[in-house]
């Protein structure tokens, strides 16, 4: 095509405009594009913003104290849009009892955590789930010792195949320990659901 | 007789995919052979072609006689091919049109379209998007309508089974592998052929890698094509004709737009058989 094959100048359009005028391009010859760019002109350009505004909601307050005082209670479904979240509902009670508000608003996050208490929420907070772990340190710690105590004696056989199987031996009497910490440990999600179904 | 049609298929395989999307005579797009299984097996799922479209009926143009002033008489039509239909804000905000970059990739250009920053992500504003949009299927169909030849090109390997496919499904030509410097501005010592150039190029993606700008921009701005793309907010909107602002990466934005796409080629192309303008 006829023109200079600069591309920053003008616009594809004005370009064209210069070379339809000057006569480096006929009319009739003019593209395709030519007359559906003139009847719908691109929009101008907005001039560039200075301050890009971040987005809060009231919401991300409540979410905060929540999960500055409570662990996360677990996974969740995002494809699931029926069922909400455990910290959505606590969201949704929050701003429920603030609107209504029938509650002082210094005790609006305890209000809100009786309600879901009492709906069968189990809620852990930060230092309850702290001391559980600890309590399942010395827990195992207290098993390894008594493994350690128990290992040279039969060490003292002098075999080393019957050293081994002593250890695989003593993995099985750990298990069951294993097995109730979930219990212990996590909300019981389902429980929450119960009603729902 | 066998080695002249040995000479002939290896002649055909010879040409290089991208002289197709240049010359009319040729196939339509690249050839699918380079595809790995799975990616064929997408292409084939692809939802794109079980679209149903129904065109609205426009109001009637004013009688004209000649080709030339049926064209100008739908110019002056606002909305001809009822592309205000196709799409609204809802739609744009299921298919996640509105989600951009992390805030530190943000190009200059583009902080206009941006309604805000949510923990450190920069969202778009769909008010802004959904107008261009419109106007850009519009352009789109226009073009398409006075026998315009579209080429769509996008460089995400990951929906590029699907924009060769709509290529081929609406008739248009698609351009989704890398971009040999010179595939417009060099054509015919690349090719060996005097090229045809499209009068309108779509960019699905206007990104080549995720650090530099597709050098097809460029290229179309010299020669004079005009271009339309999705510029997401890290992408320079400022050489493309008609930018539309929206997410360039999900699968699910760009299987918004590109039925978009075809709905509106399409339905062009019906425009056009039923007003006698061919």
């Amino acid at each position: 095509m006829a023109g200079s094959r600069r591309d920053k100048l003008g616009s594809i359009f004005s370009r064209l405009t210069g070379l339809l005028r000057s006569g480096a391009i006929k009319e009739e010859d003019r593209p395709i594009w030519y007359d559906v760019v003139k009847a719908f002109p691109p929009q101008p350009r907005p001039p560039p913003k200075q301050n890009i505004p971040n987005i809060l909601y009231p919401e991300d307050f409540v979410r905060v104290h929540f999960y500055n005082t409570y662990t996360d209670p677990g996974a969740t479904k995002l494809a699931d849009k029926k069922t909400k979240s455990v910290q959505q509902r606590f969201v949704d009670q929050y701003l429920d009892l603030h609107e209504k508000k029938s509650v002082p608003p210094d005790s609006l996050f305890e209000e809100t955590v009786r309600i879901l208490k009492e709906g069968g929420v189990r809620l852990i907070t930060h230092e309850e789930k702290q001391a559980e772990k600890s309590q399942m340190k010395d827990r195992d710690s207290e098993r390894e010792s008594k493994v350690n105590v128990r290992q040279p004696e039969r060490l003292q056989a002098g075999d080393p195949f019957i050293a081994n199987a002593t250890v695989v031996s003593s993995r099985p009497s750990v298990k069951p320990q294993t097995k109730a910490k979930p219990e212990v440990s996590s909300v019981n999600i389902d429980s929450l659901f119960d009603g729902s179904r | 007789m066998a080695a002249s049609i040995r000479r002939a298929v290896l002649k055909a395989c010879s040409v290089p995919a991208n002289v197709s999307i240049l010359c009319r005579e040729h196939q339509l797009t690249c050839s699918v052979r380079s595809l790995s299984a799975s990616q064929r097996w997408m292409s084939r799922v692809s939802p794109i072609c079980h679209q149903q479209d129904s065109m609205p009926e426009p109001t009637p143009l004013p009688v004209a006689d000649t080709r030339e002033a049926t064209l100008n008489a739908t110019l002056q039509h606002e909305d001809y091919f009822g592309v205000k239909d196709l799409a609204n804000l809802r739609d744009l905000f299921n298919a996640r049109v509105h989600l951009g970059h992390n805030s530190g990739l943000r190009h200059p250009s583009m902080s206009p379209y941006i309604f805000g920053s949510r923990q450190g992500c920069d969202m778009i504003d769909l008010d802004q998007t959904l107008p261009l949009l419109c106007q850009a299927l519009n352009v789109t169909g226009h073009v398409v309508y006075r026998g315009g030849m579209l080429l769509f090109l996008s460089r995400q390997t990951q929906v590029l089974p699907w924009v060769e496919r709509l290529a081929r499904e609406v008739g248009e030509y698609s351009h989704c592998r890398p971009w040999r410097t010179g595939t417009f501005t060099n054509a015919s010592s690349l090719f060996g052929t005097l090229p045809i150039y499209p009068e309108l190029c779509i960019f699905l993606g206007t990104q080549d890698t995720v650090f530099e700008t597709h050098r097809g921009v460029i290229e179309a701005s010299k020669l004079l094509i005009p271009t339309v793309g999705v510029v997401d907010t890290n992408c320079d909107a400022e050489p493309i004709t008609y930018p539309v602002p929206g997410n360039d990466d999900s699968p699910a934005a760009l299987h918004f737009y590109m039925g978009l796409f075809r709905s509106v080629v399409l339905r062009a192309k019906a425009r056009r058989k039923a007003d006698g303008v061919e």
